[in-house]
């Protein structure tokens, strides 16, 4: 009969398939296993309690020193790899939806300038854009001595960007700044790359989530006598959030992602100090699992959070 | 509301101007044209003689310094066969063996080894025809490959599904960095020992099933845009899978 001929049809590919991914994971196994054994590297996660000997240029909230553990080295790495994605994750969404609604704004100058930035930033690769910024921050601005002043207590200079926070303002000590909020250039430039590449794509998002309500839409607004503002707030954005929040979800992925090029200028994100890792360990399959595995899971973290929001908004 | 507009866009011009010219006074009128270090260093402008000095560098990388007719011949070649796959007109049967031949000619420029042309190991290549290269084929083999993965996502059958998914999902789950560790530092220990993949070709392997898994969800949203009724018809009319 044709349904049973499909079925064994069927059966047949998926045995087929099985078995030739079995084959080649047992080929790809036993020769990891021979290669292991002949350079003596070790297998499992012991490595991780040993000394890591290198010291970490900044972490964000824990105290790292060059004694402490692989463990603790790594704990920094993801640390330092959620700050810079979190940070950069709300400045992206600040500056695409501003820059989006610019698109569509009225007044040519702002609205040519806004396709300008897209345009420009979409286009050329995230890693020359770091390469850039960097460049711009370490070459550009002056030595802590002579450091720009745009604002009272605050202060940039090529050692880092000094802010004052509530409890002490920056004042220079010796060869550099000390109180204050201070960020260091590799920081301030995978902020400032991430934050306006990916707001460069969240600003083509946002510009067609607005552009998918009808104009009927507005116009009823309009004709019940909501100001422009109220309209966008009360009527065209609630509805654009749902054409929105799909594509977003993908852009916070690609954001999380793309701080892993941190390691090109030398922020030490979680790729960084896997990499020195491995370099110094040999563990260079513990390292890739440990990376991709943390990876996955803020990926699949901000992917559930964004479908929870997502539901809320949808069409009841 | 229309002057405040007004208002706005005028000074948001000045300060445009105000930029372009700081702008145009580095890049133009301060700026040192000739390779010359020490001007570069006592001007305040762009020191575009940097590339004067180092485009070589910049466009062929490590290749030997006097056969660099060869990968600018290439690079030439490999922009011909994508400017002429653009064009309708060309569409036949023979592009793909145009293709063949192009491929063929270039492989013979950067490796050498021939027709008198010294050896040049692919170690040694670099600049811009690299990156034309590694497009050129991630592209190339990727595409297919996504293909097959799209349709085996769509599957009824679960296995087939279910590793398609899990390819996908891993790949895309991962920074496009971490492939190229992966290709770079774990396939040595994949393959038994003494057996070697080429650099190069580990860095396009890591490109392929990167840009494969990527491009795959995107054929996905074609075929999920199809409407059932056109399945159904052809099922109706006999055709196969």
């Amino acid at each position: 009969m044709a349904l049973d001929y499909r079925k064994a049809k069927g059966i047949a590919y998926q045995g087929a398939a099985l078995a030739a991914v079995l084959g080649v994971a047992w080929f790809l196994i036993s020769n990891t296993v021979a290669n292991l054994e002949e350079r003596r590297i070790a297998s499992g996660f012991a490595f991780l309690q040993r000394e890591a000997g290198f010291e970490i240029g900044e972490s964000f909230f824990l105290r790292y020193g060059a004694a402490d553990s692989y463990l603790r080295a790594l704990t920094v790495g993801l640390v330092n790899t959620l700050a810079v994605s979190a940070i950069g994750i709300v400045v992206a969404t600040v500056l695409g939806t501003l820059v989006g609604l610019l698109r569509l704004t009225r007044n040519f100058l702002l609205r040519t300038l806004a396709a300008l930035y897209v345009e420009f930033i979409r286009n050329v690769p995230l890693l020359v854009q770091l390469f850039f910024w960097y460049a711009l921050i370490t070459e550009v601005l002056p030595h802590p001595r002579e450091a720009l002043q745009p604002l009272p207590g605050v202060f940039l200079s090529n050692r880092g960007m000094f802010f004052p926070s509530f409890e002490s303002v920056p004042s220079l000590q010796g060869f550099n700044f000390a109180g204050g909020i201070g960020v260091s250039p590799e920081f301030a430039t995978l902020l400032i790359g991430l934050g306006t590449y990916t707001a460069a794509f969240i600003a083509e998002i946002v510009r067609a989530g607005i552009l998918a309500i009808s104009r009927g839409q507005v116009e009823a607004a309009y004709a019940i006598g909501l100001k422009s503002g109220q309209t966008t707030r009360l009527v065209v954005m609630p509805q654009a959030l749902r054409v929105i929040v799909p594509p977003l979800t993908s852009q916070y992925l690609n954001l999380v992602k793309n701080s892993s090029l941190a390691v090109a200028i030398g922020y030490p994100d979680l790729v960084s100090i896997a990499n020195t890792t491995m370099n110094q360990t040999g563990q260079a399959i513990e390292g890739i699992v440990t990376i991709m595995a943390v990876y996955l899971t803020i990926s699949l973290s901000i992917s559930a959070l964004m479908n929870w929001y997502n539901a809320r908004i949808a069409l009841r | 509301m229309k002057w405040l507009n007004a208002l706005f866009t005028l000074v948001l011009a000045l300060l445009l101007l105000k930029l372009l010219a700081a702008f145009v006074d580095w890049a133009v009128v301060e700026a040192v044209w000739r390779p010359d270090a020490a001007a570069c260093r006592a001007s305040e402008g762009a020191c575009w003689g940097f590339i004067a000095e180092k485009h070589r560098f910049i466009l062929f990388g490590t290749y030997p310094f006097d056969q660099h007719w060869r990968p600018g011949l290439a690079i030439l070649a490999l922009i011909s066969l994508w400017a002429m796959s653009a064009f309708r007109t060309f569409w036949r049967w023979w592009l793909a063996l145009i293709w063949l031949l192009g491929l063929l000619f270039i492989a013979v420029l950067m490796w050498g080894g021939l027709f008198g042309l010294p050896f040049v190991e692919n170690e040694r290549w670099g600049g811009l025809i690299l990156t034309l290269l590694l497009t050129t084929f991630g592209v190339a083999v990727a595409f297919p490959l996504s293909i097959f993965l799209a349709l085996g996502r769509r599957s009824e059958l679960p296995l087939i599904r279910a590793l398609c998914i899990g390819y996908i999902e891993l790949i895309r789950g991962v920074p496009l960095i971490t492939l190229l560790f992966m290709a770079s530092v774990m396939l040595p220990l994949f393959l038994p020992s003494g057996v070697s993949i080429d650099k190069l070709l580990r860095a396009q392997i890591a490109l392929i099933l990167f840009a494969a898994a990527y491009l795959a969800e995107v054929v996905r949203g074609g075929l999920q845009a199809i409407p059932r009724g056109q399945y159904e018809a052809a099922r109706a009319l006999g055709l196969s899978y």
